[in-house]
C-alpha cells in the first residue's frame, strides 16, 4: 500500500463520514438556522410539505374515528346528569344507597364545616343610630353556619317547584359537570396522539437535511487536506457539542421544528394580557409553573395543571395557580394562534408565571 | 494510521452522542410570563333568589351590599345586569358556564334569601366560572332582619377570602370623631359605625372633647384620650354598654396617644410631665406601670408589632420628628425613616409587614407605608391635611382622616388601598376623624 493510496483511502473515509455526519459538526449554529425559516431547499420545501400532508391525512383519518368512538359519552353526558339526577334526588332523601350519585354528597365532610363556621348571631339588640350614648347592645351574630348542600336535600318536597329543585341536584353534582370537559378533552388529544409519529418523523428529518447544505462546502475543503491536528480539533468540538445538546436538551426545546422567537413571544404576550395580577396580594409573591397540552388547531386539551409552586402560603399558591389557569383558558378560548407545523413542538408547553415584576410587598 | 482510523471512531461515537442528544429533545415548550395586567377582576352577583314574598325586597338588598363590597374594594368589577345572557331562576338550577364566560365574569355569586318573620337565612354559592367549577362549597347564614346587613357582609368577606386568598374586612367597624360645628367652636363626639358608613351610633355626648380612640385587639373595648377633667386622660369604655373608667390619672400630668397591646391586657402611650414626654405601659387589671423611654425629647404615638415584641413610636430626639423602633420592653430604639421631612403616628399592620404613617413635607401631608425595617417607603396620598391611619382587619387598607382647607374646612374619612390606588371618601353623617378600625367580628 502506498502512501497515495493510503491519502486516498483516508480522504475518502473522511468525505464519506463528513456527508453522514458533517453537519454535526457545525452543531452550534444549528437552533438557530433551524428557526430561520426563511431559507428554505427544494429539499426542505418537499419535507415541510410532506410534514403538512402527514396531519392533514391523519386528522381525516382521526376526526371520523374519534366522534364515533367517543360520540356517545360526550354527547350523551350532558343528557344523563339530566335524567339520573331526577330520579336519584328524592331517593337520595330517604335511601342513599340507591343511586350512585347521592353517595359521593352524602358522606361529604359537611358535618365538620358546620362546626368550623359557627358564627352565631346572638338575638341582637336594636341597632338604634344617631341616639346619644346609646345601649349599644351587641349586634347580631350569625348562627352557626351550615352547609347547603345538606338543606337541599331535606327541602325538595317543601317548595312548589319541585321540578326546580330537581334540576339542582345537577349543580351539586359536580363530578358531572367535570366530567364533561374532560371527555370532550380527550377525544381531540387521542385522535392527536395517533397522528404525533407520522408527523413527528417527517418533522424532524426536515431541517436536519437542512442544515447540511451549508457547513459541507468547508468541511469538504478541510477533509480534502486532512490534518491530524484539524480532525482531532473537529472530535473534541463534536464531543463539547453534543455535551452541551445534551444539557440543551433539557432546557430549551431545540428540535427541528423549534417555535421562531417571535412565535413565542407573541404566546407570551397573548397570555400576558390576560394574566391578571394584583400586586398588594400575596398571591404576588407565588410563582407557578403551569402545564399546558393543547390541540393541533391551538385550543386547550383538558384543564391545565400545576407543575410547582414557589413562595407564598398554600391559599396564595392556589390563587397564583387559579389566576394562572383562568389566564391561559380566557386567551386560549378560541385557540392560541401556532404553525401548525411546528404542532409538535408545542403541544406541551410548560408555562411560568413570574410575578416578580409586579410585586408591591 | 491507526491514530486517523481512532479519531474517525471517535467522530462516529461524538456523532451518535449528539444525535441521541437531539431526538431526546421531546420535553415541552418552556415560555416564561412575567407582565401581566392589573385590573378589577369581573364578576356578576345576580339578585339573590328570594325564596318566599317576605324575602323579596330583602334578597335584591342583600345583593347589593355584597356587589358594593366586593366593587368598593377596587379589586373587583361588578358586571351589569344588562350584560346578563342566562338568568339565574332557582338557587338551585345549574349554571351555564358558558354564558358567563361569554360576558366574561370570572366568577358568579349565586344565592337565596328565606325570610320568616324576623328570622333570615342567606345561602350562596362561589363558582369559578373559567374553570366551570363551584369555588369552594355553597354556605348558609342564619340571623335576623335587623341584622340583615352584616349576613351581606360575611356573604362579602367568603367570597374576598375565596377568591384572593386572605381574609377580607366587610363585617367590621370603625370608631372615630363625629365632628360638627365650624373650625373655631368643634364639637366632638365618640360614634361607631360599620366599616362602609352604615349603621352609626353616638359613644359620647359633646360636652367635653375627645380624641384619638383606639379598638381593642377584639373589638369589645375602646380606649379614647378625653379632656372631661380638664386635663386629657386615658379612658376605657366597653363598646356593648358604653360602661367607661379613667385609666391612667396621675396629677399634674397628662396621658394621650393609648394602644392595646396584641393580648388586650396591656396600653401602652404617652406621658406628659415635667414637661418631657415619655412612652409608658401600663398593664390594664393591675394599673402597674412601667416607663419604657428616657429621653428629653418628645416620644409619642406607640404602636405594638402584631406579635407584641416590638414598639414603633415616633420622636423628635433627633431634631425632626422621625419613626424608631423599640423592644415592647424598652431600650435601644432603631430609627427606621429616613426620608426628610416629618413622621408621625405609625401603625404596625395586622400582617406585620409594614408599617402606616403620616408624613409631613414641603408643606403638604402624606399617607404612607414602609417596610418595618424603614425600606421600601411608599407614599400613597397627598394633600393640605392627612393624619391618623388605620389598617383594615386585613391590612390591605388603610382609612385616615382628611381636612380640607379654609375656615369652613372639614374633616372626613378615606380609605386607600396599599397599592396607592382606589381613594375613596367613607360616607359619613357629619364631620369625621381619628379613625381606628376593629377587627373582623366574630
Amino acid at each position: 500500500m502506498n502512501t497515495g493510496q493510503i491519502i486516498s483511502a483516508v480522504g475518502h473515509v473522511g468525505l464519506i463520514g463528513w456527508l453522514l455526519f458533517g453537519g454535526q459538526f457545525d452543531a452550534e449554529p444549528l437552533p438557530f438556522e433551524v428557526r430561520d425559516v426563511a431559507v428554505i431547499s427544494s429539499e426542505e420545501f418537499e419535507a415541510m410539505m410532506a410534514a403538512q400532508r402527514a396531519p392533514d391525512t391523519a386528522a381525516d383519518v382521526a376526526m371520523p374515528q374519534a366522534p364515533e368512538e367517543d360520540q356517545s359519552t360526550p354527547s350523551e353526558l350532558p343528557s344523563l346528569p339530566d335524567i339520573t339526577p331526577e330520579r336519584s334526588e328524592p331517593e337520595s332523601v330517604e335511601t342513599p344507597s340507591t343511586d350512585e350519585r347521592p353517595e359521593p354528597e352524602l358522606p361529604e365532610p359537611q358535618p365538620q364545616s358546620v362546626e368550623d363556621l359557627p358564627p352565631e348571631i346572638a338575638s341582637p339588640a336594636e341597632e338604634e343610630s344617631a341616639l346619644l350614648v346609646p345601649d349599644t347592645s351587641r349586634r347580631p351574630q350569625s348562627r352557626p353556619v351550615e352547609r347547603v348542600t345538606p338543606e337541599p336535600v331535606a327541602q325538595p318536597p317543601e317548595p312548589e317547584a319541585a321540578p326546580d329543585e330537581v334540576v339542582r341536584e345537577e349543580t351539586e353534582d359536580s363530578p358531572a359537570e367535570e366530567t364533561r370537559p374532560e371527555e370532550e378533552a380527550t377525544a381531540p388529544e387521542e385522535s392527536v396522539t395517533d397522528i404525533t409519529p407520522e408527523a413527528s418523523d417527517d418533522v424532524t428529518a426536515a431541517p436536519r437535511r437542512s442544515a447540511r447544505p451549508r457547513p459541507r462546502p468547508q468541511s469538504t475543503a478541510q477533509a480534502e487536506d486532512e490534518q491530524d491536528a484539524d480532525i482531532a480539533d473537529a472530535v473534541s468540538s463534536v464531543l463539547e457539542e453534543a455535551q452541551r445538546g445534551e444539557a440543551e436538551a433539557s432546557e430549551e426545546q431545540s428540535t427541528a421544528p423549534a417555535l421562531s422567537e417571535g412565535e413565542a413571544d407573541a404566546l407570551v404576550l397573548a397570555i400576558s394580557n390576560c394574566w391578571n395580577v394584583d400586586p398588594g396580594s400575596t398571591a404576588a409573591e407565588v410563582t407557578v409553573v403551569v402545564s399546558v397540552t393543547l390541540n393541533r388547531d391551538g385550543t386547550l386539551a383538558g384543564t391545565p395543571s400545576l407543575v410547582s409552586a414557589e413562595g407564598g402560603d398554600q391559599g396564595a399558591r392556589n390563587v397564583a395557580f387559579r389566576n394562572a389557569r383562568t389566564a391561559i383558558i380566557a386567551c386560549g378560548r378560541g385557540g392560541f394562534d401556532l404553525p401548525s407545523e411546528k404542532y409538535e413542538s408545542w403541544r406541551e408547553i410548560e408555562m411560568t408565571f413570574n410575578p416578580e415584576k409586579m410585586r408591591l410587598r | 494510521m491507526m491514530r486517523l482510523l481512532g479519531n474517525l471512531m471517535m467522530m462516529l461515537v461524538a456523532a451518535g452522542l449528539w444525535m441521541s442528544a437531539a431526538q431526546a429533545q421531546d420535553g415541552p415548550l418552556r415560555i416564561e410570563i412575567t407582565d401581566g395586567v392589573m385590573e378589577p377582576l369581573p364578576y356578576a352577583v345576580p339578585d339573590f333568589i328570594p325564596e318566599n314574598g317576605a324575602a323579596e325586597e330583602m334578597a335584591e338588598n342583600v345583593a347589593r351590599v355584597v356587589a358594593a363590597d366586593l366593587s368598593g374594594t377596587g379589586l373587583f368589577r361588578e358586571i351589569e345586569e344588562d350584560a346578563y345572557i342566562s338568568r339565574i331562576t332557582s338557587f338551585s338550577s345549574p349554571v351555564e358556564f358558558a354564558d358567563w364566560r361569554a360576558i366574561n365574569a370570572q366568577a358568579l355569586i349565586t344565592g337565596s334569601v328565606a325570610v320568616e318573620g324576623e328570622d333570615v337565612t342567606v345561602k350562596f354559592r362561589i363558582w369559578d366560572v373559567f374553570a366551570g367549577q363551584e369555588l369552594g362549597e355553597g354556605l348558609q347564614f342564619a340571623g335576623t332582619r335587623s341584622g340583615w346587613r352584616r349576613m351581606a357582609h360575611k356573604v362579602a368577606d367568603e367570597v374576598y377570602s375565596r377568591i384572593t386568598g386572605e381574609s377580607g374586612y366587610f363585617d367590621s367597624r370603625v370608631v372615630f370623631v363625629s365632628e360638627t360645628g365650624p373650625k373655631d367652636d368643634r364639637r366632638k363626639r365618640l360614634a361607631l359605625m360599620d366599616y362602609d358608613g352604615a349603621n352609626v351610633q353616638y359613644l359620647t355626648d359633646s360636652t367635653s372633647l375627645v380624641l384619638a380612640p383606639r379598638f381593642s385587639p377584639t373589638g369589645d373595648r375602646v380606649l379614647y384620650t378625653s379632656f372631661e377633667s380638664g386635663f386629657p386622660r386615658i379612658y376605657i369604655m366597653d363598646v356593648a354598654d358604653v360602661d367607661r373608667r379613667v385609666l391612667q390619672s396621675q396629677e399634674g400630668t397628662m396621658s394621650f396617644a393609648p394602644r392595646f397591646s396584641p393580648d388586650g391586657q396591656q396600653v401602652v402611650f404617652s406621658l406628659e410631665t415635667g414637661g418631657n414626654t415619655d412612652i409608658y405601659l401600663m398593664d390594664i387589671s393591675s394599673g402597674e406601670e412601667t416607663r419604657l423611654t428616657r429621653a428629653p425629647s418628645i416620644e409619642t404615638a406607640p404602636s405594638f408589632s402584631p406579635d407584641g415584641d416590638q414598639i414603633v413610636f415616633e420622636s423628635d430626639r433627633s431634631g425632626s420628628r422621625q419613626l424608631y423602633v423599640m423592644p415592647a420592653t424598652g431600650g435601644d430604639a432603631q430609627r427606621i425613616s429616613q426620608g426628610s421631612g416629618n413622621y408621625g403616628t405609625p401603625v404596625w399592620s395586622p400582617r406585620g409587614d409594614m408599617i402606616a404613617f403620616t408624613k409631613q413635607s414641603k408643606g403638604r401631608f402624606h399617607i404612607g407605608v414602609m417596610k418595618t425595617d424603614g425600606s421600601a417607603e411608599r407614599l400613597l396620598t397627598a394633600s393640605f391635611l392627612e393624619e391618623g391611619p388605620t389598617w383594615s382587619p386585613n391590612g390591605r387598607v388603610i382609612m385616615f382622616t382628611r381636612e380640607t382647607q379654609g375656615a369652613q374646612g372639614q374633616a372626613g374619612l378615606y380609605t386607600v388601598d396599599i397599592t396607592g390606588r382606589n381613594l375613596k371618601q367613607v360616607r359619613t353623617p357629619d364631620g369625621a376623624s381619628d379613625p381606628s378600625w376593629s377587627p373582623l367580628q366574630e
